[in-house]
C-alpha cells in the first residue's frame, strides 16, 4: 500500500495534537516516520465532508458485493 | 525437450500434454525444480522451496494418471503460494522473522483446492513482509527481484510470486491482494493477475492483512490460466464469514468469444493525473487495440475517483494495525521500518476516523457501480509507472517527481474498496525494456467478462510471449 509522506501544510492544531496524543500514549517509542503519517492519514479523514458521509450511512466494512 | 521449454509452457498446454502422455507430471516438475535452484539466487522468488513434498505430489499425480484419474485441467501442474498461505507442515512466515517457526497444521482452503484439482504446490513465495508494501523489499529475506532487470522491484507484496511465473520458476500462483498486490506486480513482471470479486475465493488459512479488503488472487503468464486456476478456487466456503454464497462457474466459457459491442469506460479523473509517459502512450493504444476488435471505448467521468486515497488509506492501515497490534506491541523491534511505521501510525487512527472513511466508501463504491451501468468494463494503467530501481527513490510522472514507493498501488485500489474484480495483462513495453500493464475492471461476479475482454486484447498483442533475459 501507500504510504503518504510529509503533506502537513494544510494540517489544523486540532488534527495534529489528536494524531500525536493517540501515538504518544499508544506507542511511546515509535519510528520516526510513524507520527508524519499518522498526521496525514488524520488530514485525509477530515477531508471527508458531508458530500462523502452521509450520517444515516450503515458503516458496512465490507464491499456491496459481498452477500 | 529443453527443460526450459517445459518451464514456459502455459497451463493449458502443459495440461493437454500432461492428458496424452507426451510429458509427465515428474519430468515437468523435475524440470522446475531444476530451474528454481539455477536461478532462484538471482530473482529470490522462492523462500521455501518443497522438493520432497512437490515430487511426492508429482509421482503421485503420475500414478493417477496411470488409473486413468486426472484431476482436471491443473492435474500435475506445478504451481507456487505466496508465503501467506498455508500449507500443511510447511512454515508460513509471511515475510517475517517472527513467524519463521510458524509450522502450519492445516492446509489452506485455496491449497486443499488446488490440491484436490491435482496440482502440485512446489513451494512458498517471497514477499513484502507482512503482505503490507507496493514492492516486495524485505529487510529479512532480501528483495524479490525484477526478472527483467534485477535491479528493479517486483512490486508488491506478491513480488516473490510473480517473479517466479515471470521467471518459469512456477506455471502459475496465488497471491493476496489488499491494494493491488496480485496486478501490481504482474503489471511490471510482464505477466497476468487477476483479483476476482471480494469474496469469490476463501481466505481460511490465510494470514490476514486488512479484512474488509483482502482477497485471494491468481498469478499467471496467461488470461486462460488465470481462469483455469480461478476455476479451481472459486466457490462458497462455509468456514470463511467473507464468502459469497455464489456456485462456481467456468471461467473460461467466454474467452474467444470476441468484445464486438462491449461498452469499454476510460475514466477521466484519478488513473492518469500522475501516470508516466510512456506507461499513458501505451495504455491509450491498448484502449485503441479494443477499439478495433470492436468494442466501444468512451471517456466516463467518475468524480468520486478523486477521494480513492483519502478514503483507503485510513481503512488499509487501521484494519492491518488492528490484525498486528500484539505483533507492535511484543517485538516490535523485529519488524522492519516501514512495516513498523505504517503500523505504528495506525495505532493513532481514531475510531471516529475509520467510520468516517467506510461511511465515505459506501458512497464511493455507489458511484463508481453506478459509473458501471454506463460501460461493461473499466480500462486504466495497472501502476502509473513501470518498475522503479531499488535506489530510486523519486520518479518522474506527468504532475512532477513522486516518490516511487507511494504511487505504485494508487491506480489498483478502487477496486478493493468496491470489491469488483480487477485483471492486469501486458500492454506494452518502455524503451529501456520494462514491461507495462493495463488494468480492465468489471462489475461484482463479472470475472468472465473480464477475462473475455483481457483475453481479446492478449490474443491481438503479442506482449505476454516475450521472456525476461534472466
Amino acid at each position: 500500500m501507500k504510504r503518504p509522506r510529509r503533506q502537513l501544510g494544510s494540517m489544523s492544531d486540532g488534527l495534529r495534537l489528536r494524531a500525536e496524543l493517540a501515538l504518544v500514549v499508544l506507542t511511546p517509542r515509535r519510528v520516526e516516520g510513524a507520527l508524519p503519517l499518522a498526521r496525514l492519514l488524520a488530514e485525509q479523514a477530515d477531508r471527508l465532508d458531508a458530500s462523502h458521509v452521509r450520517q444515516s450511512e450503515p458503516a458496512i466494512g465490507f464491499p456491496p458485493a459481498n452477500p | 525437450m529443453a527443460p526450459s521449454e517445459l518451464c514456459y509452457f502455459t497451463v493449458a498446454e502443459a495440461s493437454r500434454r500432461i492428458a496424452d502422455g507426451s510429458v509427465s507430471p515428474v519430468e515437468l516438475t523435475k524440470a522446475h525444480l531444476e530451474r528454481i535452484a539455477a536461478l532462484n539466487g538471482r530473482v529470490n522468488a522462492y523462500l521455501t522451496v518443497m522438493e520432497h513434498e512437490a515430487m511426492a505430489a508429482a509421482r503421485r499425480a503420475e500414478k493417477a494418471l496411470r488409473q486413468g484419474k486426472r484431476a482436471g485441467p491443473l492435474h500435475g501442474i506445478p504451481i507456487g503460494l505466496k508465503d501467506v498461505f498455508d500449507v500443511k507442515s510447511v512454515v508460513t512466515s509471511s515475510g517475517s522473522k517472527l513467524y519463521r517457526d510458524h509450522t502450519a497444521t492445516a492446509d489452506s482452503a485455496a491449497a486443499a483446492r488446488l490440491k484436490t484439482a491435482g496440482a502440485v504446490i512446489i513451494g512458498k513465495h517471497q514477499l513484502h513482509e507482512l503482505a503490507f508494501g507496493p514492492t516486495s523489499e524485505n529487510p529479512h529475506t532480501g528483495p524479490a527481484r525484477n526478472p527483467w532487470d534485477t535491479e528493479r522491484v517486483t512490486g508488491g507484496s506478491s513480488g516473490g510470486s510473480t517473479a517466479a511465473v515471470a521467471a518459469g520458476l512456477c506455471m502459475a500462483a496465488l497471491g493476496t491482494d489488499t491494494g493491488g498486490s496480485v496486478r501490481v506486480p504482474p503489471a511490471l513482471c510482464g505477466v497476468a493477475g487477476l483479483k476476482p470479486t471480494f469474496g469469490r475465493i476463501s481466505r481460511v488459512g490465510v494470514q490476514p492483512v486488512a479484512f474488509s479488503l483482502d482477497t485471494v488472487g491468481v498469478i499467471a503468464r496467461n488470461v486462460k490460466d488465470t481462469a483455469l486456476v480461478l476455476n479451481a478456487l472459486a466457490g462458497h466456503d462455509s468456514s470463511d464469514p467473507s464468502s459469497a454464497r455464489r456456485p462456481s462457474e467456468d471461467f473460461t466459457r467466454l474467452l474467444g468469444r470476441g468484445i464486438e459491442g462491449m461498452r469499454i469506460g476510460i475514466p477521466k479523473e484519478f488513473f492518469f493525473d500522475v501516470a508516466d509517459r510512456e506507461v499513458e502512450r501505451a495504455v491509450r493504444q491498448a484502449a485503441k487495440v479494443m477499439e478495433v476488435l470492436g468494442a466501444v471505448v468512451d471517456e466516463v467521468s467518475i468524480p468520486a475517483l478523486e477521494r480513492t486515497l483519502d478514503i483507503s488509506t485510513t481503512i488499509a492501515v487501521a484494519e492491518f494495525a488492528e490484525f498486528a497490534r500484539p505483533i507492535l506491541q511484543r517485538c516490535a523491534a523485529g519488524l522492519g521500518g516501514d512495516v513498523r511505521e505504517v503500523l505504528e501510525a495506525g495505532m493513532g487512527i481514531s475510531a471516529i476516523d475509520y467510520i468516517r472513511c467506510q461511511q465515505a466508501r459506501s458512497w464511493y463504491n455507489r458511484e463508481l457501480l453506478a459509473a458501471m451501468r454506463r460501460c461493461d468494463l473499466l480500462l486504466t494503467p495497472t501502476s502509473p509507472i513501470p518498475a522503479p530501481r531499488f535506489d530510486e527513490v523519486m520518479v518522474p510522472a506527468k504532475a512532477g517527481p513522486r516518490n516511487a514507493r507511494d504511487v505504485l498501488s494508487w491506480l489498483t485500489r478502487p477496486f478493493n474498496m468496491s470489491g469488483m474484480p480487477a485483471a492486469s495483462v501486458p500492454c506494452g513495453f518502455t524503451k529501456r525494456g520494462l514491461p507495462i500493464g493495463i488494468q480492465l475492471a468489471a462489475r461484482p461476479f463479472r470475472e468472465a467478462t473480464l477475462l473475455q475482454a483481457a483475453h481479446a486484447h492478449e490474443q491481438a498483442t503479442d506482449w505476454h510471449k516475450r521472456r525476461p533475459p534472466v
